[in-house]
């Protein structure tokens, strides 16, 4: 007898594993299907009892017909049946898979055709809940959404080597790191040094898009982990609780100019002769000197001594003196409100950063040559003090035993620009910091403008939304872990948002980073840990 | 290139025979002879379509040698409710052995498989493609009564092709059908994208009713009734089992289609079956063609992909069977793969 057998109504072709390699997953989904780049799926291998994970890079549509422009020759609007036929591409790239004994693994295999992709669940994230570290900055992302109970944590271990923080204004730099300094002051596991030039993070003020924000100050549960140097009035002082800035002329080296102004060969050469000469020195001869009797022709007719700083010099014209001489007056003058001969803050920044504090240099409406002579004189003398540390070690026990800071350096394309030997503490310090538990945060709207080679020895890479491809592709290079196929989504990254690549966490994690004032709160209705936690209260 | 007089000249030739049957003043002349006028042409009003199932079938030639050819057929229904897919299905994919004898052997076997009795007349195997079109159209009758008997009143019931049989054993068939279809208030219709149906001694009927529509500026969708006494002499007139409809179902439609009709359908209803019809050919793939005779196609139809692993499948059939490659090649080998690679 004849019969007619029915065909399946359900669609069995859509969200199952269709491709391709090890390297590069597809599967098609309905065509009215919202997805979004970033999106983060679970291809289910039951043959292989394996999870495999795997992030949306791109979405196209697509179809069974032969006619590839079956859509441009469409002849009218209406169009029946057409989700059996059209649907959309996904192509997605593997971040790893979790085996049958729940351990996580770099992507080295294949899931088995048609396994099927789902959506994960927080419970599905726990490996990598496990392998998080401890200074949070936001929640996972899936696309869209954000994946709730799986926080995003930078391990603390990895920061000293270098973390760069890459974002074009408004995509939630400030936010992030007013995040990220609350988290180190809650877990105190390394000091971290932010020089502040507009005064937004101690208080708080205006976000770039305008909105009230709030400061550190506010994070009162973390107070203990946070040292605020600042130059603002005894009443301000008073108010926050606060130290008062003072560098002495003695933590100022003639180099430090070389960071703030555009030297001449013959001002350089006035700059290398005095390298090695106390600040105070050097200001109290720059003070009194007269330009006009250089080049000097014959010292001992003029009374100079043989060796001293002018004798030293006495082949120098006049004018890179005197151009040296205004440069050292400017300095003292317009950082006079914390600058002055003698009362050093150094020994207690340095010490705040020892015992893992944020340490907060506060010089609103100072400028930004302030900016950079405070960060450059703390920085070197940072490395100066790690240098002499780690000399001080056995080889066994350095690493042990050193401190380990972070120094924040905003707009760091103007101290780490390719070729520029002027600001060598910032370069010396992204070369060889690592060695002595030195590192830098190093934040730029513009890392095509940073050295490739400071780049390179950056391990953690927070990128918030770069809209120039020469930027994209020139962290795409430097990052550790490959973001080659997330470069549609570092370009569709939404304000406040980061995708997260750290040497701590198997695959780039896609953030969104907590809005501050929303993680303050938080912080600050969890229980203050006590002194006596952690200690053992049995007999 | 030097100029070939001959070719040119036997095409030339070809192109005005063809012009003949089509000649410039075709729409004058079919409305001087046809006498329709615009107001013979009827709007359609494209209405929900309900349940509507279109029913088609496929045949291929898979082998062929000088005395045989294996032919694969099969047929398939496609039911939507609102055009909205609820059933479609396929008859398993049947084979038949064309030669080497003077009558088939497998019609009578199909036939009875499907219809319980062996048909009423054998099926001489004299032309492969006319062979392999009746197996075809057995399992395709055979759907079409299947479902005939288990649509919902009220539905569609479409069928590729014609109101008309091709072997007189089917003739019984299509008048079951189509009383099964009047008694439980089924819409039968029989489709056609193209017609062997003339006028004036030669002229096709569906460029000049097509013409003329577009000559008196009537908007599509529209249909009109064929005055069966216009049209030229039909073969086996005496197995025609509907009336002939013209229409043009969508404003973007290609061209119209040719729709048959059950004997005696009444004006009302066949507006009603239009109507429905122009509702389900909205689709911006193939406007004016009813959607889901288009599903039924694709259902069916059996591509290369499919008979490429038929073919395959087969032969390790026929290796078992222990005919051997050279033999197979000697049988059903086609030279015209071989030229083709040089």
């Amino acid at each position: 007898m004849m019969n007619l057998r029915d065909t399946e109504n359900a669609d069995p072709s859509k969200y199952r594993l269709i491709g391709r390699s090890v390297l590069s997953y597809r599967f098609i989904a309905p065509h009215s299907e919202t997805l979004y780049i970033g999106d983060i799926k679970k291809i289910v291998d039951t043959t292989k009892g394996a999870t495999f994970f795997a992030k949306i890079t791109d979405l196209s549509h697509d179809s069974n017909f032969a006619d590839p422009k079956w859509d441009t020759r469409a002849y009218a609007e209406q169009f029946y049946g057409l989700g059996e036929d059209v649907f959309i591409t996904v192509d997605a790239v593997p971040l790893g898979f979790v085996d049958r004994d729940g351990k996580f693994h770099k992507a080295r295999t294949l899931p088995s055709k048609f396994s099927t992709v789902e959506d994960p669940t927080a419970e599905d994230f726990r490996f990598l809940t496990e392998q998080m570290g401890e200074i949070e900055v936001g929640l996972m992302r899936s696309g869209q959404d954000v994946i709730k109970d799986v926080a995003v944590r930078i391990p603390a271990r990895v920061l000293p080597q270098h973390m760069g923080v890459f974002a074009t204004t408004g995509m939630g730099k400030s936010n992030f790191m007013k995040t990220f300094c609350a988290s180190c002051m809650k877990e105190k596991k390394f000091g971290l040094l932010i020089v502040d030039p507009h005064g937004e993070y101690v208080s708080g003020g205006k976000s770039s898009t305008g909105e009230p924000t709030k400061g550190l100050v506010h994070y009162t549960n973390g107070r203990d982990g946070l040292a605020i140097f600042t130059i603002r009035g005894e009443n301000d002082r008073k108010k926050y609780g606060v130290n008062r800035l003072n560098l002495e002329y003695d933590d100022f080296t003639i180099s430090d100019l070389s960071i703030l102004y555009d030297l001449t060969a013959p001002q350089y050469d006035i700059v290398e002769a005095f390298a090695r000469t106390p600040g105070k020195e050097v200001i109290e001869f720059f003070k009194n000197v007269d330009p006009e009797i250089f080049p000097i022709k014959d010292p001992a007719a003029i009374g100079i001594r043989e060796r001293s700083l002018a004798w030293q010099i006495r082949n120098s014209m006049g004018g890179p003196v005197r151009v040296i001489k205004r440069h050292i007056e400017t300095l003292i003058d317009r950082n006079a409100a914390f600058f002055r001969p003698q009362g050093s803050s150094i020994p207690e920044i340095i010490k705040n950063l020892h015992e893992n504090r944020v340490v907060l240099i506060d010089i609103p409406d100072m400028g930004e040559r302030s900016e950079l002579f405070v960060l450059s004189v703390i920085t070197r003398l940072i490395m100066e003090k790690h240098r002499s540390e780690a000399r001080g070690f056995g080889i066994d026990e350095r690493q042990e035993s050193a401190h380990q800071v972070l120094i924040t350096i905003e707009e760091a394309q103007r101290v780490l620009a390719s070729g520029g030997s002027s600001t060598q503490v910032f370069r010396e310090c992204a070369m060889e910091g690592r060695k002595f538990g030195v590192g830098l945060c190093v934040i730029t709207q513009q890392p095509k403008n940073v050295d490739p080679k400071v780049l390179a020895q950056i391990n953690t890479f927070v990128v918030m939304g770069l809209g120039d491809r020469g930027d994209r592709d020139i962290i795409i290079g430097s990052a550790k872990q490959d973001l080659s196929r997330m470069e549609i989504e570092i370009q569709t990254l939404d304000r406040g948002d980061a995708i997260i690549s750290t040497i701590g966490i198997p695959f780039p994690v896609s953030t969104r980073i907590h809005r501050f004032e929303d993680y303050l709160s938080r912080l600050n209705a969890e229980k203050k840990s006590s002194v006596s936690d952690g200690l053992d209260n049995s007999f | 290139m030097p100029e070939d007089r001959e070719y040119t000249s036997a095409m030339q030739e070809a192109a005005g025979r063809i012009r003949a049957t089509i000649p410039a003043n075709l729409v004058e002349l079919f409305a001087k002879e046809s006498g329709i006028t615009a107001a013979d042409f009827n709007p359609c009003t494209p209405a929900p379509c309900g349940e509507v199932c279109a029913v088609d079938g496929s045949n291929v030639v898979l082998l062929e040698s000088g005395s045989m050819a294996l032919a694969v057929v099969r047929a398939a229904q496609t039911t939507f409710v609102d055009m909205e897919r609820s059933r479609r299905s396929l008859t398993p994919m049947t084979f038949a052995l064309i030669g080497p004898e003077e009558e088939n052997a497998d019609f009578p076997v199909i036939y009875a498989d499907c219809f319980g009795h062996p048909p009423g007349k054998p099926l001489p195997n004299e032309d492969v493609s006319r062979v392999a079109g009746i197996l075809r159209d057995t399992l395709e009758y055979w759907v079409t009564e299947t479902m005939a008997r288990e649509l919902g009143p009220g539905a569609l019931l479409l069928r590729d092709g014609p109101l008309r049989v091709s072997h007189e054993s089917h003739n019984p068939v299509l008048t079951r059908i189509a009383l099964t279809c009047n008694d439980r208030e089924i819409g039968l219709a029989g489709i056609s994208k193209r017609s062997a149906a003339t006028w004036g001694g030669g002229h096709p009927l569906l460029p000049a009713v097509f013409g003329l529509a577009k000559a008196y500026a009537v908007k599509a969708p529209w249909w009109i009734k064929i005055d069966p006494a216009l049209l030229d002499h039909a073969p086996f007139e005496q197995w025609q089992q509907g009336e002939i409809y013209v229409a043009s179902l969508h404003p973007r439609t290609k061209g119209p289609l040719k729709i048959e009709l059950p004997r005696g359908t009444k004006t009302d209803a066949a507006a009603g079956i239009m109507n429905r019809l122009a509702g389900c050919s909205a689709d911006g793939r193939i406007p004016g063609y009813p959607y889901p005779l288009f599903d039924a196609h694709r259902a069916v139809a059996l591509t290369e992909e499919i008979m490429a692993q038929v073919r395959g499948d087969l032969l390790g059939r026929l290796a078992e069977a222990g005919i051997d490659r050279q033999t197979y090649e000697i049988l059903f080998g086609d030279y015209h793969d071989e030229f083709a690679r040089y």
